[in-house]
Parts: structure tokens; C-alpha cells; sequence
């Protein structure tokens, strides 16, 4: 997905194999009965939908973020304490989550993307924390350590999580597909590219890149909320965590392809399926193998899966064209 | 006067990297900036773009001050640079790279690929226009810059070296090229070495030594004056 005009070209022969994967993601669940695989299932679209929404901003404006925990889990906390504060419907929470994420996104953005180098995905990662911390000791607030329990979430069935996460990951994929073949998605590319060369056509870099962190945030804030209504349960140590959810994000995002369309969903089956099976194989020594498996994915196949697969079609292609 | 440059001065650490230049551009016409390395050229070009900010002077577009713009608003005033170090989109394809600088005046992506195929058109590199810009050669780079600066439609192009590494048919055509480029109406800064070039496309020249101008004039003044013979084109050209 590199190469914007060749991906809208692809898109259009391209469309039937994402209508069989739609019809079958349709379908399945009618006759899956199976409810830890559904379980897996959902664990999979949801980390794409994360996957897709930090590759955005870290994969195509290539502002590389280690700290979207912040996001992730202001979304959560928005969602819940809204509704057990105030009283405010879980349904209209997603929204106010994806609002959330957006807003806390916008004074780190506006500050820390001026500066080129690894000033940004630093200060990310810092914001996250701080968040962790303000939301582990303000108890009267947030209920500190003790975490939320929403006793009644949004939905009650799996199979309905299933469809909701479905239709999010689908409106984040179609929404940011929208917004790669326009301007502003090749105002993204070129920053990512050349940032000089960028200024010098006209690209206000700063605040393109801060349009891409608030897209970015808005829907990792939505995907928050979604795993605290699915998950029945959040803390600060979950919800902010750097492992479980700042850098499982870029791993889902570097293992399936960084910068390509499809990578983050591939990226997200990949490490879902490996996590839960190295944990029921190698019980507590499956972090280190976990950890073995992703020095060797970047040592053979540095763009990852899909970039990977990409670059050999491309060469193919271009020794063809000459 | 278009554009007017009024005592620019610049200092890297104590070093006087350009130093009280002047010289104004007339419209439609073609300026040569000329001297030895280190001379201070692609500083001035940095400072009407808009990349540095100057100690002292000014520069005035279209009798408005400019001096110290950021360089996106000086490309949407109207005033595009090429980089001499080439800096190509390098993963996106030739039409995509001139898409981006035409996106500077056009929202439209549909329309912005309509005018970009046109650019390529002009500058004769629309048979490229699929290939990937890593893969390009060095003389294409130097075309892409042109293309994609010319993508968005400047009133005043700054070429900083176009023809720098270029084979003698790459020339001869980057010449045709600035030609056609002045027939549209646009006017141009032209930092050059190969001598040719800059001789027979400039109106006036500007000679640069240690951040100083040292002569202003037409190419056959500068070709003759012995100042400028002396500091830059040396004993070689001098006997011609």
C-alpha cells in the first residue's frame, strides 16, 4: 500500500477476496459455537482496529507513537466514568471516548510534533504514564487501583461484541482508506517521506501531523471503551499499561507491516493467536519466546509481513516494466 | 520588481556566511546567482525560502515583506525551491511525488492527478510517471524537483543546481526545459557551476564570493570582468 495510485487501481480489482472475508466475518459466528474462538476472534479485531488507528499516524505520517496507552485508556475511563458518575448511556460513551482521546491527544501533539527525532513517541510514552498515575491516585475520582466494574455493560452477549467490534473496525478501516486517497493522506506520506521536501511544497507539517495523532487518538479512544464494556472491568495498570497495550500496538504494526493497509490486521492475528498459544505451551516462559519470535520477525523481514510480501511483488513488477 | 532582496545577511557561529547582498528579480525574467563553493548561494536560497531566518535584511515579494515566513507559506505566496541535495518522495511513484506539490493549489485528488499528469507532460517525464522514485537515476531526480515544484505553480522557481551530475544530452535538455518554463510567464533563480548553462539561459548574473556580491550584470559583463575572472571562472575561461 506504499504506492498511493497503485492501491486505488488494486482497490478495484482487489475488492471481491475483502467481500468473501467480510461474508465469512459475517457469517461465522451463526454457526461458531465455540466461545473461546469467538473470544479469539474479537481479541484479533480489536487489536486491528488498534494495529490500524497507531499505524496511521506511526506507519503512514511516520510520527512513531510508544505511548498510546494514553489514548487508549483516557477512552476507557471516559466511557465508564461518564456512566457511572453521570449517568451518560455507554452507547453515546464511544463517541465521548473517541472525543476524549482526541482532546488529551491535541496540547501533546501541538507541543511535541514541532520537533523532529524521537521527541514525540517519548513524550507519548510519558503522557501515558502520567495518566496512570493521576488515575491510580485520584480515588475519589477514578477509583484508583480498585478499578471500575461495570456490572451492566452495553451488551450482554459475545456474539454481539463480535458484530460491534466488526462494524467499528470496519468504520475505522473504510474511514482512514478514505482519507489516505485524499490530500490529506498524501500530505501524511510526504511528511513521512521527506519532511524538507514536504515544507517546501506547501505542508504546514505540524498541523498535518497533529490532524493525523487526533484521528489516530480518536479512534484508539473509541477501541478503549469497546474493551471496557467487553471486558467488564478496567484498572489503571491495564488500561495505561506500556506492554500489555502501548507496545503491543507497535508490535501488531511492525510484525504485520508498517505503512501497509493490511498489515495491522494481520499483525494482530498474528500476535493474539501466538500469545494465547505460547500461553498454554510454555505457561511463564512465553514472554521470552514471545520475545525471541519478534527479534527474529525484524531480523528477516524488517517491513514486516505484508511489507515484506509487498517489496517482492514490487520487484517483480518493476524488473517486468523495464 | 517581484521579488527584492535588501541587505541579507547571515552568520553560521560567527562565520559570515552571506553577507549585506542586494539584488532585486524582475518578472518573467531569469537571474543567474553564480560564485565558488561556499560562496553563500544555497543560504540566500534558504533564506527566500524560507528555511533560514536571516541576522539582517529583508526580502520583499511583490513589495511585501516575507523575510523570516515559514517555508509553506512562502510556496503558497508563490515561491517554490528545488533542493540540490535531491530530496524525491522516495516510496511514492513520479506522479504521486508532482500530486503532492500540486495539492499546494488543488484539494481535489482526481483533479490533482489530472494536473499533475499535465506537469509531466510539460516536462517530458510523463513515461515515468509509474515508476517508484527511489528507482529513478540521478538525472530524473533532478527533473522530478522541477516537475514537482512547477507542480505548484510558482510566480518565482528557485533551481539550486538542477544540472549538477548531469550527462551533456541531460543538459542540453534541462536548458529546452527552463526555457519552456520562462515561455509559461514564470520567473527564475537559477544557482548553477555548469558555466554553458548559466551563460546562455540568464538575463542578468550575480556573482557571489565569501558571502559577498561582487558583480551584478549581463553574461557577457560577467564573462569579461576581470573581478569575477579573478575569484571564480580562473585563468581558463579568462583566455577564451
Amino acid at each position: 500500500m506504499r504506492h498511493l495510485t497503485s492501491m486505488i487501481r488494486k482497490k478495484k480489482k482487489g475488492v471481491l477476496p475483502i467481500v468473501i472475508l467480510l461474508v465469512i466475518l459475517i457469517i461465522l459466528p451463526l454457526v461458531l459455537k465455540n466461545q473461546y474462538i469467538l473470544h479469539l476472534i474479537i481479541l484479533v479485531m480489536m487489536w486491528a482496529a488498534l494495529g490500524i488507528s497507531w499505524n496511521l499516524l506511526g506507519g503512514y505520517t511516520g510520527q512513531v507513537s510508544f505511548g498510546h496507552a494514553a489514548f487508549f485508556g483516557v477512552g476507557a475511563y471516559a466511557a465508564c466514568l461518564l456512566h457511572t458518575k453521570l449517568g451518560v448511556s455507554l452507547w453515546a460513551g464511544f463517541l465521548f471516548a473517541g472525543v476524549a482521546g482526541a482532546l488529551i491527544s491535541i496540547p501533546i501533539g501541538a507541543i511535541c510534533l514541532r520537533l523532529r527525532g524521537p521527541y514525540f513517541a517519548l513524550s507519548v510514552l510519558a503522557l501515558a504514564e502520567v495518566l496512570r498515575l493521576i488515575t491510580l491516585h485520584w480515588k475519589s475520582f477514578t477509583e484508583g487501583a480498585v478499578g471500575i466494574l461495570l456490572i451492566v455493560p452495553v451488551m450482554g452477549e459475545s456474539v454481539e461484541y463480535y458484530y460491534l467490534i466488526l462494524g467499528l473496525g470496519i468504520l475505522i478501516m473504510l474511514t482512514i482508506a478514505y482519507i489516505l486517497r485524499r490530500r490529506m493522506g498524501f500530505y501524511f506520506i510526504a511528511i513521512r517521506e521527506d519532511e524538507d521536501a514536504a515544507e517546501a511544497l506547501g505542508i504546514f507539517t505540524t498541523r498535518y501531523k497533529l490532524y493525523s495523532l487526533i484521528i489516530s487518538a480518536f479512534f484508539t479512544g473509541i477501541i478503549g471503551s469497546f474493551f471496557a464494556n467487553y471486558t467488564q472491568f478496567i484498572d489503571p495498570y491495564i488500561v495505561f499499561s506500556i506492554g500489555e497495550v502501548s507496545i503491543a500496538m507497535v508490535l501488531v504494526v511492525v510484525l504485520g507491516g508498517i505503512g501497509t493497509f493490511w498489515g495491522p490486521v494481520v499483525g494482530a492475528l498474528i500476535v493474539v493467536l501466538l500469545s494465547e498459544g505460547f500461553r498454554s505451551f510454555f505457561a511463564q516462559a512465553s514472554i521470552l519466546v514471545y520475545g525471541a519470535l519478534i527479534i527474529i520477525v525484524i531480523l528477516f523481514l524488517p517491513s514486516g509481513i505484508v511489507g515484506s510480501i509487498k517489496a517482492k511483488y514490487h520487484l517483480y513488477t518493476v524488473s517486468k516494466g523495464e | 520588481m517581484l521579488l527584492e532582496v535588501k541587505g541579507l545577511s547571515k552568520n553560521f557561529a560567527g562565520l559570515r556566511a552571506v553577507h549585506s547582498v542586494d539584488f532585486t528579480v524582475q518578472k518573467g525574467e531569469i537571474l543567474g546567482l553564480i560564485g565558488p563553493n561556499g560562496a553563500g548561494k544555497t543560504t540566500i536560497f534558504n533564506m527566500i525560502s524560507g528555511s533560514l531566518k536571516p541576522n539582517e535584511g529583508r526580502i520583499l515579494f511583490k513589495e511585501r515583506d516575507i523575510t523570516g515566513l515559514s517555508p509553506p507559506r512562502i510556496c503558497l505566496l508563490g515561491i517554490t525551491r528545488t533542493f540540490q541535495i535531491v530530496k524525491p518522495l522516495p516510496r511514492l511513484t513520479v506522479l504521486e511525488n508532482v500530486m503532492v506539490g500540486v495539492f499546494s493549489k488543488v484539494k481535489d485528488a482526481r483533479k490533482a492527478r489530472g494536473r499533475a499528469l499535465e506537469v509531466l507532460e510539460f516536462t517530458e517525464q510523463l513515461p515515468k510517471k509509474d515508476l517508484v522514485a527511489s528507482s529513478l537515476t540521478l538525472g530524473e531526480w533532478k527533473k522530478l524537483e522541477v516537475s514537482r515544484a512547477l507542480a505548484t505553480s510558482p510566480e518565482i522557481l528557485l533551481l539550486d543546481e538542477c544540472m549538477a551530475g548531469l550527462n551533456t544530452k541531460e543538459i542540453s535538455d534541462a536548458i529546452h526545459l527552463i526555457g519552456k518554463i520562462r515561455e509559461r510567464g514564470v520567473t527564475i533563480i537559477v544557482i548553477e557551476h555548469v558555466m554553458k548553462a548559466i551563460m546562455s539561459i540568464s538575463d542578468r548574473i550575480v556573482v557571489l564570493n565569501h558571502g559577498e556580491k561582487i558583480m551584478e550584470g549581463t553574461p557577457e559583463q560577467v564573462a569579461n570582468d576581470p573581478e569575477v575572472i579573478k575569484a571564480y571562472l580562473g585563468e581558463d575561461y579568462a583566455k577564451r
